[in-house]
């Protein structure tokens, strides 16, 4: 297939020619066939396929443990369909808003330290999503942009997922996209719960990153909280020293993104400064 | 790159004039320059949407003209003796689409005015990536580099997912094998560009928040890689696909919010990066030009620093000596202070005045005043007060270089030497350009020099004298550094 032509174009900011290609272009075959070759991972190459099993892998109870990969993160995770919460901007993501917003209590149970059950659902009544779905009709207003009425209210019905992501990080705009009807990526928090099993007591520091802001929590404590529109950047925060008791440890996250990309990613390191390899990850 | 339309306006909006000293004066109202670009003596730059800017001398910018057809963040590369333009054709996120496309057309001058300017229309221009509407890259933010070998790369994207590069036939700017995948080098960032610095090639990206006013938190930052095709490894081991980089520029002065990089280089030695800043706290919080050295310090880029208004020594880099007016050393009371003299260990310590310049001043010739070169001593005649003046060179205003509490003046002389004047007249001559070097040190440039044709630096001669002489970045005789006390 060839990409490249000659587009005709007039001067509008939102008039795009651009290339009919298939969103299953098979982009390895195009590298297989390319002349100039690259000497780059395979990860490295564009995907324009973005779906769900691009991602992450449905994992049901009988999953085998699984290991920190060889960077150390967390790929492991039950992942609860996305509750929502449209914003036409990220620029809200106020420290208090955060705290409000990712503390609050949609179903009962949220907070327990317990592993959700794989499959089970909650209820939960949120913000309608806006119409339009995503955009919210752009960005850079900020809250100078004109507030909507108060939004309407809606009931939904969430699913648990548990999942392997096939990428270092979670790709949580995709798992919405994938587990919406609406395939609304955009307005959303997300929670994920993971279980760490140590084969004994361990002094660590927890360090995370995500696309937009995010709480972080261990045991059922709030171990870190990265407030503000920010991208997700692998150890952008870390906590204080933590313990992870030998046996199952509970860690939590709830991630809220308005317009755009939304991501998070996740590992431990050891006092020494080395990444924590020694455990196991579970669903349960 | 997001907020496209009404900051593409105000930078076409036609506004009143105001100087700041250390940033680009005149109406540097832009959002996403290309990189500047010089042609015949001008310098110039556009924005999303097209808008120009353009300026004479690289410090005062003016609204230039646009280029038709132009969508978004535009760069511009001369390679050869031609102009190689490449944009994107939609907005990140713009009516909430992320389908984009990068193009690349070809001009043979920048000047509006030459019959050969002119830009091939848009159906004849060449799109040579493109994202889908929804996959994890938004085409937008094209930055292109040439390498040392020849080879041509775009960079691409925006905070909808990866940053991407491809390479480009240098003689067409058409895409160099069709058949060939764009590459992830980053995630989550925007404005991406590459250069290439002492084997590695650096790619830039701006991190943060944009188009949010005084609120933004736009950022440059940057990794490393010995290929154009990554990875790219930022200063404690992070990929930028990992989200790593480390920071070039964020807030600063009064500014907010630094992004869209582009380098410049002068000559070895001296270099520059344009940007904009996304709002300017002295020009309402609009979003503006700016230009700022760049400094290498352990193998990473930084923005360096023009010169202050304020009273400096100028020391010299060769051996640590200030410069100094030839005047006739007066000395301060007292002796020897050590092993406890004056009164020894029980005597109360008492402020030691610093000598003024009522104290010294009567005593200097009235006419001119040879320069050398001594220890500092805090004396008057070593204080050195610079001034920005209202036109500069590319990204520097040039200075008037007067004795702190006169209006004497450091000047260029005949022979290629220096003197000082009893006043300062705003002759050329007594202009000094002042560009701090990739090494974070600075050279000084007169603006003419009497009787000669060539451009000259302030050198060392010696260590304790000075001349003019050809600047050659690797003689630490034509570096200096300005210190406060």
């Amino acid at each position: 297939m060839n990409r490249t032509f000659k587009s005709i174009m007039a001067f509008s900011m939102l008039a795009v020619v651009c290339s009919c290609a298939s969103k299953k272009a098979a982009v390895e075959e195009d590298a297989a066939q390319a002349g100039v070759q690259y000497d780059v991972a395979p990860d490295r190459i564009a995907n324009r396929n973005v779906e769900y099993d691009q991602y992450f892998v449905e994992l049901d109870e009988n999953a085998a443990p699984a290991t920190p990969d060889e960077r150390g993160f967390i790929r492991r995770w039950t992942l609860l369909e996305p509750i929502n919460k449209p914003n036409s901007g990220n620029t809200v993501f106020t420290d208090s808003y955060i705290l409000k917003e990712l503390t609050k209590e949609y179903f009962p149970g949220q907070f327990a330290n317990a592993a959700p059950e794989i499959g089970s659902t909650v209820e939960v009544e949120s913000e309608a999503p806006r119409q339009g779905g995503r955009g919210f009709g752009g960005f850079g207003g900020g809250q100078q942009q004109a507030q909507p009425a108060a939004p309407a209210t809606v009931k939904q019905t969430l699913k648990w997922h548990a999942i392997d992501s096939k990428l270092f990080n979670i790709k949580l705009i995709r798992f919405a996209k994938g587990v919406r009807e609406d395939k609304n990526g955009y307005g959303l928090i997300f929670n994920a719960v993971t279980v760490i099993n140590c084969e004994q007591d361990m002094t660590v520091f927890l360090a995370a990153g995500s696309n937009s802001a995010s709480i972080w929590w261990v045991n059922g404590e709030k171990v870190l909280t990265l407030q503000a529109d920010r991208r997700m950047v692998a150890d952008d925060g870390m906590s204080q020293r933590i313990n992870l008791k030998k046996g199952k440890n509970i860690v939590r996250a709830a991630v809220i993104n308005g317009p755009g990309m939304s991501d998070m990613c996740c590992r431990f390191y050891n006092e020494d400064g080395s990444i924590v390899k020694n455990i196991t990850i579970t669903n349960k | 790159m997001k907020s496209i339309f009404k900051i593409g306006l105000m930078a076409l909006a036609s506004v009143a004039m105001t100087e700041t000293a250390m940033a680009q004066i005149g109406a540097p109202f832009i959002h996403d320059p290309a990189t500047v670009a010089e042609c015949d003596g001008k310098y110039y730059t556009w924005g999303t949407g097209g808008s120009g800017l353009v300026s004479e001398d690289g410090w005062v910018w003016t609204s230039g003209k646009s280029i038709p057809g132009v969508g978004a963040a535009p760069d511009m590369l001369k390679i050869g003796d031609r102009y190689l333009l490449a944009y994107s054709t939609t907005g990140g996120g713009l009516g909430g689409t992320h389908k984009g496309g990068i193009v690349t057309c070809w001009g043979k001058t920048l000047d509006p005015n030459s019959p050969d300017y002119g830009f091939p229309p848009a159906a004849e221009r060449t799109q040579v990536a493109y994202s889908l509407d929804d996959e994890d890259c938004d085409a937008i933010d094209a930055g292109l580099i040439m390498t040392p070998e020849g080879r041509l790369f775009v960079t691409f994207g925006t905070y909808f997912g990866f940053i991407r590069v491809c390479e480009l036939n240098p003689e067409t700017a058409e895409r160099l094998d069709t058949l060939a995948p764009d590459i992830n080098v980053a995630v989550d960032c925007e404005a991406s560009t590459m250069i290439y610095h002492d084997g590695y090639y650096y790619l830039l990206g701006t991190h943060g928040t944009c188009c949010d006013g005084v609120n933004s938190t736009y950022n440059i930052v940057c990794g490393r890689s010995q290929s154009p095709t990554g990875p790219f490894i930022d200063n404690v081991g992070r990929d930028m696909v990992e989200g790593g980089g480390k920071m070039v520029l964020g807030c600063r002065d009064g500014y907010a919010g630094a992004g869209h990089f582009g380098r410049t280089i002068i000559e070895e030695g001296v270099e520059k990066m344009s940007f904009h800043w996304e709002a300017d706290y002295s020009m309402s919080g609009r979003s503006t030009l700016a230009i700022l050295p760049i400094v290498w310090r352990n193998g990473w880029p930084e923005a360096g620093y023009n010169v202050k208004n304020g009273v400096y020594e100028i020391e010299s880099e060769r051996r640590g000596y200030a410069l100094e007016l030839a005047t006739e050393y007066v000395r301060l009371g007292g002796g020897m202070g050590m092993f406890g003299g004056r009164g020894g260990a029980q005597q109360a310590n008492t402020q030691v005045a610093f000598q003024k310049l009522e104290d010294v001043i009567e005593g200097w010739p009235a006419g001119n005043i040879d320069i050398r070169v001594c220890d500092y001593q805090f004396r008057p005649n070593q204080k050195w007060e610079l001034v920005a003046l209202e036109e500069g060179t590319l990204g520097a205003p040039y200075y008037k270089i007067v004795i702190a509490g006169t209006n004497r003046a450091l000047a260029a002389a005949e022979n290629k030497s220096l003197t000082s004047v009893p006043e300062f007249t705003g002759a050329p001559e007594q202009m000094w350009r002042v560009d701090q070097l990739t090494d974070g040190t600075y050279r000084l440039m007169p603006k003419a020099v009497p009787g000669c044709s060539e451009a000259l630096c302030l050198m060392s001669a010696g260590d304790s004298n000075a001349t003019l002489g050809k600047f050659d970045f690797n003689n630490v005789n034509c570096k200096w550094n300005f210190r406060q006390y």
